[in-house]
């Protein structure tokens, strides 16, 4: 299948009557995205919800698109981007999937760590709304397995964030979403048994990356530059990562990345523990 | 804490301990039809009581373990549900009911277990809603056996998560445990610590809120001694262990691993069972199959951690001036004891002769040294518990390796090869828990 150019006027001509204003966000790996308003049903009127409207037409995005649309379909939090609608258009005589998310109206973590290291109370603040919502997705049994910046998004203000694409998240009952032994994941980011790839996984992967996008946020930078086989092979320390840091946030941190699963706090306890150092750092 | 690993028979004999311990009751030693009605309130160590569903079972077979089959099978999780219950109005005695219905139930043992959830499902609610109607103080959901890396665990969780549903379902408000069930294939040859399997098998407990923590059992196809030899199994029972209680802060659960369920206690257990005979210290399918042997009374030595040959070797030790260091002191050891001391054999006491089935007093003086050793270490706080495990299997492993050069050499009854592998796999685990 060749792969379509979605230009936001095609895309505003095959959604005519649902959406409007189509501004591109980005493309890659994931499918298109663009910004734009849902008209209400009646008069076709702009609503006041903003919208992400992810488009995909490749095989493996159809795959994705489902699975993040079943996992999200189980889910209400408010710290997950909410399913709004999914369906297809025909464009160019082929079949596109969309998906309608709550648009996020903020800064996606990887570009805000870009601009300059981020304040501790701003890293609990994550770690309380991204904590909150592994637990949420893992009540469902489901592991986000790509908690990452680029996932996790920092609303305008910084007060809050957003955990989103749930698109290689997996049920423990799904198969795989392809041959038995790939690993699926954001290289840097990844806890040793996903890495490992042949065991069930937990939210205990799902915090373990948690706790190096923090460090990531404390430090300003990955703290082993992006390499995956560093983190999990020499024992990252947190203190000597961030040595100003406070110790509380640290020793957190610390714990999130311990090799062995048990040893990481249950995601209810981070996000308590992060509630509390949000307030008083 | 010690609790009994019991058999067939609940009522314990004179002399044994009764309060300050528990029981876990065994699915494959009573039929259900019988437990439902057993009267539990008559006997002291059963106020506190945990049964075991023993799904883990499952794949026993018929042909050789028939009468662990047809006591199993009458359980609803293994498939008791395809037969009526058990009415005495309506099918008479339990001996006319049996004959009924068990070559009905002996033939639908099909050595495996459901995969579709439904029905996994109604198995696991139904091993929750027994335990609750038989006044257990916790709930163990049943898991199957690990036998292979290959499945990735994906089973085990299915039962688990239907397990805790059912508890929710049914308003459980008592602690409830995860089983975790291993076969030794699978712990040996690998690092535990670099043991991806062991790290899923915890991680999957503690990532789960509801659950207050494991019972653990090890399946130990391949032992051929009463205590376990495996270095990789103890060292992986002492991580798991460590994992889940020092990790995330659980509670844990040992059974069938004999006097090393003492020995846990330091890395972190809090309930450990074990039975008199060999086949409640240690858990093995062969030890399910039909026999028609009866044992040879043992006796247990707390100081050495092991048995020793009660009809030449207690003897031949106590003539040496060994008896100081190889003699328990308990309740029922007492007559034996002046008896050796006199010069005297074992045999010339009824109540300790070397026979088949005499375990008169050998029965309640091991279960006697179980409960104190147990005690005392229970009554010790965690790193002083684990500074006086440390000591006692060093003394043990020395005692042992000074009767191994004992000439002429002791018969094969007194255990001699176990106590340096505990202490070598105990001070593994302790570096590592203390680094």
């Amino acid at each position: 299948m060749t792969r379509i150019r979605l230009e936001p006027e095609d895309v505003t001509r095959a959604l005519e009557g649902r959406y409007a204003g189509m501004t591109p966000l980005g493309s890659g790996g994931q499918g298109t995205v663009f910004r734009c308003h849902r008209l209400k049903t009646k008069d076709r009127k702009v609503a006041d919800d903003e919208v992400a409207l992810k488009l995909y037409s490749k095989k493996a995005e159809v795959e994705r698109i489902e699975r993040e649309v079943q996992a999200l379909g189980r889910i209400r939090h408010p710290n997950l981007a909410g399913l709004i609608e999914y369906g297809t258009v025909t464009m160019g005589g082929q079949v596109v999937r969309y998906v309608a998310y709550q648009f996020i109206d903020g800064v996606a973590l990887d570009r805000r760590i870009l601009a300059s290291p981020i304040a501790p109370a701003t890293v609990s603040a994550v770690g309380r709304d991204v904590a909150a919502a592994i637990g949420d997705i893992w009540k469902e049994r489901i592991v986000h397995r790509d908690v990452s910046p680029k996932n996790v998004m920092l609303r305008t203000g910084e007060r809050d964030a957003v955990l989103i694409d749930l698109g290689i998240a997996k049920h423990l009952s799904q198969a795989p979403l392809t041959s038995k032994g790939t690993v699926w994941g954001t290289p840097g980011y990844m806890s040793p048994e996903q890495v490992a790839g042949t065991l069930k996984l937990s939210c205990a992967s799902d915090i373990y990356s948690l706790g190096v996008v923090m460090l990531e946020g404390l430090a300003g930078k990955h703290p082993t530059d992006g390499d995956q086989d560093d983190l999990i092979n020499t024992r990252v320390v947190a203190a000597d990562v961030v040595p100003s840091a406070p110790a509380g946030l640290v020793q957190l941190i610390q714990r999130m990345l311990s090799p062995r699963m048990t040893f990481r706090p249950l995601p209810s306890a981070v996000a308590e523990r992060c509630a509390i150092l949000a307030k008083t750092l | 804490m010690f609790y009994y690993n019991l058999r067939y028979h609940f009522k314990t004999k004179p002399g044994s301990p009764e309060s300050g311990c528990g029981s876990i009751v065994l699915a494959s030693a009573v039929a259900a039809e019988e437990m439902s009605r057993r009267q539990f309130k008559n006997y002291p160590h059963l106020q506190h009581r945990i049964f075991d569903p023993q799904l883990y079972l499952a794949g026993l077979d018929p042909r050789t373990a028939e009468g662990t089959v047809r006591k199993l099978s009458s359980y609803k999780w293994f498939g008791g549900q395809s037969v009526p219950e058990y009415d005495s109005s309506k099918h008479g005695s339990m001996k006319t009911y049996r004959a009924t219905y068990g070559e009905q139930l002996l033939e639908g043992w099909s050595r495996s277990l459901p995969k579709d959830l439904s029905s996994i499902g109604q198995a696991a609610r139904a091993a929750v809603e027994f335990q609750l109607n038989l006044g257990c103080e916790a709930i163990l959901l049943p898991s199957p056996m690990t036998d292979t890396h290959r499945s990735g665990y994906q089973e085990e969780v299915q039962w688990l998560d239907a397990g805790l549903e059912a508890s929710r379902e049914l308003r459980v408000s008592l602690p409830v445990y995860a089983t975790v069930a291993l076969t030794s294939n699978v712990l040996r040859g690998t690092s535990p610590l670099r043991e991806g399997l062991l790290n899923a098998v915890s991680g999957h407990v503690a990532s789960r809120e509801r659950l207050a923590g494991a019972y653990i059992v090890i399946e130990q196809g391949d032992e051929q001694k009463v205590d376990c030899t495996s270095g990789d199994t103890l060292a992986s029972l002492l991580l798991l262990i460590d994992d889940l209680v020092r990790g995330a802060g659980r509670q844990v659960i040992v059974n069938y691993m004999g006097t090393f369920g003492a020995i846990a206690t330091a890395a972190g257990a809090s309930i450990w069972a074990t039975g008199y005979y060999p086949s409640q210290r240690r858990l093995r399918f062969a030890d399910f199959d039909d026999k028609e042997a009866f044992a040879y009374p043992r006796y247990f030595s707390v100081r050495l951690l092991g048995d020793v040959g009660i009809r030449d070797d207690l003897l031949t030790l106590c003539k040496r001036n060994l008896s100081s260091r190889i003699l328990t002191d308990t309740t029922s050891a007492r007559s034996l004891h002046a008896a050796l001391r006199r010069g005297e054999a074992p045999d010339s006491l009824p109540l300790w002769e070397y026979k088949q089935g005499n375990h008169s007093l050998a029965m309640p003086h091991y279960y006697e040294c179980m409960y104190t050793f147990g005690r005392h270490l229970h009554s010790m706080e965690r790193t002083e518990r684990v500074e006086f495990v440390d000591k006692w299997l060093a003394s043990a492993a020395a005692l042992a390796a000074e009767l191994r050069a004992v000439k002429p050499k002791l018969s094969g009854r007194t255990e001699l090869s176990h106590q340096e592998t505990w202490l070598t796999e105990f001070r593994k685990w302790r570096g590592y828990a203390e680094s």
